[in-house]
């Protein structure tokens, strides 16, 4: 029932444009058309979610300036479960965040780009069982009813069969190097911060795209297509977002050891310094004078001159959006608090 | 129960995403949708990644199976099972992607011994064959996904490339009077001799891509295409014989069948449409409607026309009196392909790997391999 919703208001449009734009581009240039049409209906995809992408980095954002009273939270009630998720409550409440606010537009936007890739797949299919899938998706109405005459789709383009894997491995590594640009945009500058989110974020960072890569190297390389525009249009937009956030650390943390913030700050261009100017605790214990230990760095109090430092430096974008704020705090102030009684 | 620690957690973590995405990633063998054939003895069917022969009355274990082996005698498995088999006296002989041992995926044409199930000969071809092997006098025709036609002399054993056509070649040929017809995804039909050579003019230029075989009777050659369009051509020049083609709901795939004056052509709409043959005009009170895509061509014996559709069920109708001749049979699973008539006796194959046998007489069935354990 829900697949068949899913076919009639998303998959069955997106497929229908995706062959009316080859139809019309054929004419034009009769080689890499498909190739074409991907790219065009995925910038048009990235243009309509724009929307639902700014929100979730604004989502992620106000999450992130409260990482330091979070933290506070933590330290206070860590030991008392309940009380402590009703405080993160209240607090979420007082500044006007839903914690679920990040999910919902990646979550809304997800069938979206499901769509895309079943259709991509379904018109890329070269099996009598994959063709007979697809004609039960192809309009016969109106400008949609000669769509059928197009099959099989010629998929050509420079080098590649868009049906079969790319056995020059290009789109691969294409794959695995877009994805990786993208991320580090997405990241801050790690440094030497050792705490276990960010070598996670880390691996994650390595990882992701090498499997991505990896698994691209058995797909149809119109899906590495795919994959490729998508990143390239999404290092585009995190440019103009965060600027290149984690990519360039160095020319960061230059920029802010000059004590200015660059004009479209990277993502953490202007956060290790601040890490690096962090108070003593209340306690009396010395903050880490370098960001080498983020776990002293969570144990920190929130004092008005470190929070901006604090509030970005904890959990990258990429990271937040994938893992419940919630969940790493608790993680990280565990082990900050053992080390702390150390 | 221990701890799992960040850095453990995050490697288990990778690690089943790992897995998860390179199973994904991993090229299949492509089951196919279930091939089959039949004689009073046996049936012979290509199902769960082999071969295999089963006697009806002792179904529960088949007589023979047969999968390939490689130089060491390592077994491999067998996929894409797309085109039906084709029966010679002492032969079966069938098509399908072949995985032996650690060697790489090919496509294949294999003959086995009808009763012991042993390899007679194979050959490999360059692309996936969906159309069914046809045997005329000591020659069988093959035709592939890599655009040729391939002739095999039975005596000789000798293969080669009979035809070149422009684009894959997913229809069988359909054999009349020493020629060849046959479609191909390029949207052209074409026509040659035993030698290879056109005998029209030029190949005649479908609408969409031809994915079936063409049907052949009283001089004229009858092809579906993929847009739905039904074409009726004279057998000797390749013209347009019908004003206009006729337009189906959605594709024509399967095989139409000739019966009299009426042309019966199954569609993808669930439709399976009785045409004038010599105008090409519908006759819609005859029209048969399934509850789901006809992919397969129907099968006609002893006047009666027997319609395996993909909403599992199997129709039969009395091409006399235009009635059902029973209540549709009830499968399991999708049939995707032509059932078989042996005799009294009709049987199905459905694309989850069943074989069902079926009195032709009442239209009372039942499974027949796999049996329940």
């Amino acid at each position: 029932m829900i697949g068949e919703i899913f076919n009639l208001i998303l998959l069955r449009p997106m497929l229908n444009v995706l062959l009316l734009l080859y139809s019309i581009l054929h004419g034009v240039v009769p080689y890499g058309s498909f190739a074409l049409a991907i790219a065009i209906v995925t910038v048009l995809l990235r243009l309509l979610t724009q929307p639902f992408m700014a929100k979730q980095l604004q989502s992620s954002k106000k999450l992130n300036e409260l990482q330091p009273q979070l933290k506070e939270l933590e330290k206070k009630y860590g030991k008392d479960r309940e009380r402590l998720a009703q405080e993160q409550m209240k607090l979420y409440k007082e500044n006007g965040i839903n914690p679920m606010a990040g999910c919902l537009p990646m979550l809304l936007q997800m069938p979206i780009w499901i769509a895309l890739y079943q259709s991509i797949m379904l018109l890329l299919g070269r099996t009598p069982a994959q063709l007979l899938a697809l004609s039960k998706h192809v309009y016969n109405l109106g400008i949609f009813a000669n769509l059928s005459s197009l099959f099989p789709l010629s998929s050509q383009f420079l080098w590649l069969d868009l049906g079969q894997p790319d056995r020059l491995f290009i789109i691969p590594i294409l794959v695995a190097a877009t994805q990786w640009v993208q991320q580090k945009m997405m990241s801050p500058p790690s440094g030497s911060d050792d705490s276990p989110q960010a070598q996670m974020s880390q691996s994650m960072l390595m990882m992701m795209p090498l499997m991505f890569g990896f698994i691209t190297m058995n797909l149809p390389s119109g899906l590495g297509l795919y994959f490729v525009i998508s990143s390239l249009i999404g290092i585009v937009i995190q440019y103009f977002t965060t600027g290149w956030g984690g990519l360039l650390p160095a020319r960061a943390t230059a920029a802010a050891g000059r004590g200015s913030e660059p004009a479209r700050p990277a993502a953490g261009a202007a956060r290790a310094p601040k890490r690096l100017a962090a108070p003593a605790g209340p306690d009396g214990e010395r903050a880490p004078a370098t960001a080498t230990d983020a776990d002293h760095a969570i144990a920190q109090p929130a004092g008005p001159a470190t929070k901006g430092g604090h509030e970005e430096a904890l959990v990258p974008e990429a990271a937040q959006a994938a893992t419940p704020a919630g969940a790493s705090i608790q993680k990280g102030t565990k082990r900050g608090s053992r080390k702390k009684k150390r | 129960m221990g701890k799992v620690t960040w850095k453990g957690g995050t490697a288990l973590l990778l690690l089943l995403m790992a897995v998860g995405l390179a199973a994904c990633g991993a090229p299949v063998l492509d089951a196919g949708w279930g091939a089959f054939a039949a004689d009073a003895p046996h049936v012979y069917a290509g199902l769960g990644g082999k071969f295999l022969a089963i006697k009806p009355e002792a179904a529960a274990t088949p007589a023979w199976t047969f999968v390939p082996k490689d130089e060491k005698g390592n077994a491999g498995s067998l996929g894409g099972f797309y085109a039906m088999p084709v029966l010679t006296p002492d032969l079966v002989i069938f098509a399908a992607s072949a995985r032996q041992g650690s060697n790489p995926q090919t496509e294949q044409v294999f003959a086995l011994d009808r009763e012991t199930g042993e390899q007679r000969w194979s050959f490999p071809v360059q692309g996936a064959v969906v159309g069914e092997p046809a045997v005329y006098g000591n020659t069988v025709y093959v035709t592939s996904a890599d655009q040729n036609v391939y002739a095999h002399d039975l005596v000789s054993g000798a293969t080669k490339v009979l035809f070149t056509a422009a684009g894959p070649i997913w229809g069988s040929v359909a054999l009349d009077g020493g020629r060849l017809y046959f479609g191909s995804m390029a949207h052209e039909v074409y026509a040659i001799d035993a030698n290879g050579q056109q005998v029209w003019p030029k190949p005649f230029q479908t609408e969409g891509a031809v994915a079936g075989t063409p049907a052949v009777g009283g001089g004229r050659v009858f092809v579906g295409d993929l847009t739905g369009r039904v074409y009726a051509l004279d057998a000797q020049t390749g013209q347009p014989v019908w004003s206009e083609p006729f337009r189906a709901g959605n594709w024509i795939w399967g095989q139409p069948v000739l019966a009299g004056d009426t042309l019966y052509v199954p569609s993808l709409d669930g439709n399976v449409y009785a045409l004038d043959a010599a105008t090409g005009v519908e006759k819609p009170e005859w029209r048969i409607k399934t509850g789901g895509a006809v992919r397969a061509g129907p099968t006609l014996a002893g006047g009666v026309l027997y319609v395996a559709s993909e909403d599992r069920q199997l129709y039969a109708v009395d091409t006399n009196t235009h009635q059902f001749k029973w209540s549709p049979f009830k499968t399991e699973g999708a049939l995707l392909t032509s059932p078989v008539v042996v005799g009294d006796t009709v049987y199905v194959t459905t694309s989850d790997g069943k074989v069902y046998r079926i009195d032709a007489a009442s239209g009372n069935g039942r499974l027949l391999y796999p049996q329940p354990k």
